[in-house]
């Protein structure tokens, strides 16, 4: 509610399509939907659907900003040639995309190029209107490990980025308390990483990139090397935590099943220089819980990638 | 279990080490002057007690002041090489050149510069342990993993903060690796510092000028009763740098943790 602010919820069918009556929200919202925002004073009965996964998007004229641009972006190694090859693409404030492709495709080139580790080596890429230059304030990355620091309590690890921004221990204590409290580990928080199991230690790194309330959030195959118990269940989290917070996410993932449990759209990469192979989207709404494993609209996800990746990914 | 079998090789060992010596010396009658029989070692060892106990306690003095000093100079020395590839490529060849120079050569002159006994065995102390610090250190501020990297740079940290919340943390068990290193070569460099600076120093001479008095005595059974005395340092050093390993990094891994249980 208070995220929207004067805003209010106005709903098209497609971001680029003109706007539509907000009263039939949950219908157009299994119809996969998308919803912006604009002045709220126009449409007063707002209270009524600030409990749906609203994504707010920032409505310029007629045509949306897109929160995430890549145009005419090339990425080239010395060593390797071209790896990331991605003329054009856009990515929506809120949504949860999911970057899936055969190994070395440049899945995670593309995640160094939005957090400004790499620039890319031609064109541009834009975060919320502006080229990204310098790894903006609002971003958050979750690596493959979890990249703890072993001589740091949960709580100090947590606290990391508040450190290094000089904030005060009693608010780095509050930051670390909350982070920790969101993904379960509110008793953890004395305990050093040798003392946590791969999937606490993720948690771990999960909350230390949500305690900075970013509204980008990378994450880098964060749960390859976890069973599949723990990582469904962490699915499951991160769902949540990304329905909660608005985030937009970007996940670069090895698992057809993790990219269709999680994400609004997938992007599937064909192999090296990487390329947009395929767009797919899965309008079902956001948080799932662990039955949508189950649910038709998943399994047809499933399905839609496997084909899509035995025809492209590995050509 | 694990624990006595710790103990019990390393004894079982020993005794079989002691046996042979006892089958060398006794079994095939060589001279007590070419090589005495352990007893002998023994009553050597209680006969010049206190001299040996004066002789580890200035040796000790001096090995430890020099690797005091490389501890902290060798640590000082890899913050710039760690930092810099201009710095270590300017410097890295000519703190290889002071472990390359033999030691021997450079103790006389220390010993003109500094005059004899403790300032010179110290000196010739610091040169033989401050490489394996400071090349350890600037090896573990190298190490840090490039994942840790990419997310001090994702939260914008300065150099600074990269360097002493991060690299120098994670280069901790390279720099006790190089401590223990140099553990095990102090009271090396201090007894061999001693030949030539040991004595003249208000007559406490240490380990090493022990050595040079029992050699020319021809006492060979008090001169094994000083190499012994001179081990019970290097153990005493190195089990020093030991715990204080452990202490330090004892939440970083599994074995340091199950040792403190």
């Amino acid at each position: 509610m208070d995220e929207c602010g004067p805003y209010c919820l106005i709903l098209t069918p497609s971001p680029r399509s003109s706007t539509c009556d907000p009263r039939t929200w949950s219908e157009r919202q299994r119809e996969g939907v998308h919803c912006v925002a604009a002045l709220a004073r126009e449409v007063p009965a707002l209270p009524r659907f600030t409990r749906a996964p609203v994504r707010v998007f920032q409505f310029t004229g007629k045509e949306l900003a897109m929160f995430l641009r890549f145009d005419n972006v090339a990425h080239t190694y010395a060593d390797s040639g071209t790896v990331l090859d991605i003329p054009e693409l856009t990515i929506e404030e809120g949504s949860f995309v999911a970057l899936i492709g055969s190994s070395g495709c440049g899945k995670s080139t593309f995640l160094r190029l939005l957090s400004s580790l790499e620039r890319p080596s031609t064109g541009t890429v834009h975060i919320a209107g502006a080229p990204a230059d310098g790894t903006p304030d609002s971003l958050a990355m979750v690596f493959q490990e979890p990249a703890l620091l072993p001589w740091l309590t949960v709580e100090n690890n947590i606290a990391l980025p508040f450190r290094l921004t000089g904030k005060k221990r009693s608010e780095r204590r509050k930051a670390a308390e909350r982070g920790a409290r969101r993904v379960g580990l509110a008793d953890a928080l004395s305990l050093y990483p040798n003392q946590l199991s791969g999937g606490m230690k993720m948690r771990v790194s999960l909350a230390r990139a949500l305690a900075t309330e970013p509204r980008l959030v990378l994450l880098d195959e964060p749960f390859a090397a976890l069973d599949e118990i723990t990582r469904n269940s962490l699915n499951e989290d991160l769902s949540l935590l990304h329905h909660r917070n608005r985030w937009t996410t970007v996940l670069v993932t090895h698992s057809v099943h993790e990219a269709a449990f999680l994400a609004d759209r997938i992007l599937v990469l064909s192999p090296r220089p990487g390329r947009i192979a395929a767009d797919l989207s899965n309008p079902a709404p956001q948080p799932r819980p662990a039955a949508y494993r189950e649910d038709s609209s998943c399994l047809k996800t499933v399905t839609a990638l496997h084909r899509k990746l035995r025809e492209h990914a590995f050509a | 279990m694990r624990r006595l079998q710790q103990f019990a090789y390393p004894v079982t060992a020993a005794l079989l080490a002691l046996g042979l010596w006892y089958g060398l010396a006794a079994g095939l009658g060589v001279p007590g002057y070419l090589l005495p029989q352990p007893h002998e070692v023994a009553r050597a060892f209680g006969d010049e007690f206190l001299t040996l106990l004066r002789g580890l306690t200035t040796t000790g003095a001096a090995a430890l002041a020099g690797l005091a000093l490389s501890a902290t100079l060798g640590l000082g020395m890899a913050l710039p090489l760690g930092a810099s590839r201009v710095l270590r490529q300017a410097l890295y060849p000519h703190v290889l050149l002071l472990q390359i120079v033999p030691v021997v050569i450079l103790t006389p002159l220390l010993v003109l510069w500094l005059g004899p006994g403790f300032p010179s065995v110290t000196a010739v102390t610091f040169l033989i342990t401050f490489f394996p610090v400071v090349s350890n250190t600037t090896q573990g501020l190298l190490a840090t993993p490039q994942v840790l990297l990419d997310l001090f740079r994702t939260r914008k940290a300065s150099k600074t903060q990269e360097m002493f919340l991060l690299r120098l943390p994670y280069s901790l068990p390279h720099y006790f690796d190089g401590l223990r290193i140099a553990a095990t070569l102090a009271p090396v460099g201090a007894i061999a510092g001693e030949f030539f600076a040991g004595s003249g120093s208000g007559g406490r001479g240490g380990l090493g000028y022990l050595v040079i008095v029992y050699f020319s005595r021809h006492e060979t059974a008090a001169l094994f009763a000083t190499g012994f005395t001179a081990c019970l340092l290097g153990f005493l050093f190195v089990g020093a740098v030991s715990i204080a390993a452990r202490l330090s990094l004892r939440h970083w891994y599994e074995s340091y943790r199950a040792d403190s249980q």
